[in-house]
């Protein structure tokens, strides 16, 4: 679940251009939700900004439940 | 939603069926572009069941598809599964209902429309993503109502409704199972079904009280009233959307 909110605040990120993701960063975001791979997902998460990452989607969204 | 600091804690984060619901709604709705969008969602679609995890990707509400009863299908991503009835994710999501060993969230009427919606969104068929979609088709709405969906005794009601009013019921069913058990709004509803929202209004109050009625429970009236909340058996009912349905029938 939390992979999917990761990729969509990326995607929402590089579309404002406040982040460019390069191959190795769409290779990590598939790998990530297709095979549901941890590492990629943790290597994102670090490399975007930790918690912040799943918090922007959680504020953007009003995800206050 | 609840989201873990820790990386390695990731996995802990929690999210309401309620939230999920809100997060694809608005993804569907926009608030991406269409190529992010097809690009998020095609990813989605090609997901090993049996990921580097090794814990099935289908589990719990992804998994409603694979519930005891209902057979497991393989992915819901099947390209094959294209007919828009006998593959709609609501149809599992009824059997899944109906399992008493399921888990209990499952259960839950108010799950039910983030369920389905959620479904909707993991349906390969790129028809099926936009859930409001579905709803276009009158037939879709009639092919099975979710009449059965929550506890045995929640049910007699609408069925003893429908036994006696098959098509006065079939019209009102589709208004209620809008309004109460997809939740949309009287002005979603009206633009679904075609109609003004005062007809929604009326179809509503209509329905509710009718069932009530056959089901020997206090009618809507009864219940606004004595200001309370009825209709236990949608689960989904309030005792503001009585008094709006009193409202309508005043207006």
């Amino acid at each position: 679940m939390v992979k999917v909110r990761i990729a969509e605040e990326l995607l929402y990120r590089a579309s404002l251009g406040e982040v460019e993701l390069g191959s190795s960063e769409l290779s990590r975001m598939e790998t990530m939700l297709m095979d549901s791979d941890d590492a990629s997902a943790s290597s994102l998460y670090r490399e975007f900004g930790g918690v912040a990452v799943i918090m922007a989607a959680l504020s953007r969204h009003e995800l206050t439940e | 939603m609840r989201a873990s600091g820790e990386p390695a804690l990731l996995g802990y984060t929690m999210i309401t069926a309620h939230d999920v619901v809100k997060f694809y709604a608005n993804v569907l709705t926009g608030s991406m572009s269409p190529a992010d969008e097809d690009y998020l969602f095609g990813l989605l679609h090609r997901i090993a069941l049996v990921p580097s995890d090794g814990f099935d990707q289908l589990f719990g509400v992804n998994g409603v598809e694979s519930a005891p009863g209902h057979g497991h299908r393989g992915s819901p991503l099947d390209p094959e599964r294209n007919d828009p009835v006998s593959t709609h994710p609501a149809l599992a999501v009824l059997e899944a209902t109906r399992a008493p060993e399921e888990d209990d969230r499952v259960c839950q009427p108010l799950a039910y429309p983030a369920l389905v919606r959620f479904g909707y969104v993991l349906t390969g068929n790129r028809t099926h993503i936009s859930w409001t979609r579905l709803f276009s088709s009158r037939e879709q709405l009639f092919a099975d109502p979710p009449d059965s969906v929550g506890y045995e005794d929640e049910r007699i009601g609408a069925t003893a409704h429908v036994a006696a009013h098959p098509q006065a019921a079939c019209t009102m069913r589709a208004f209620l199972v809008l309004r109460f058990y997809e939740d949309l709004s009287e002005v979603e509803t009206a633009r679904v079904l075609g109609c003004s929202v005062g007809t929604v209004k009326s179809q509503t109050f209509r329905g509710l009280d009718a069932r009530a009625e056959a089901s020997g429970e206090p009618t809507v009236e009864d219940g606004a009233q004595h200001g309370l909340t009825i209709l236990a058996g949608f689960g989904l009912l309030e005792a503001h959307l009585c008094a709006g349905a009193v409202e309508s029938q005043d207006s």
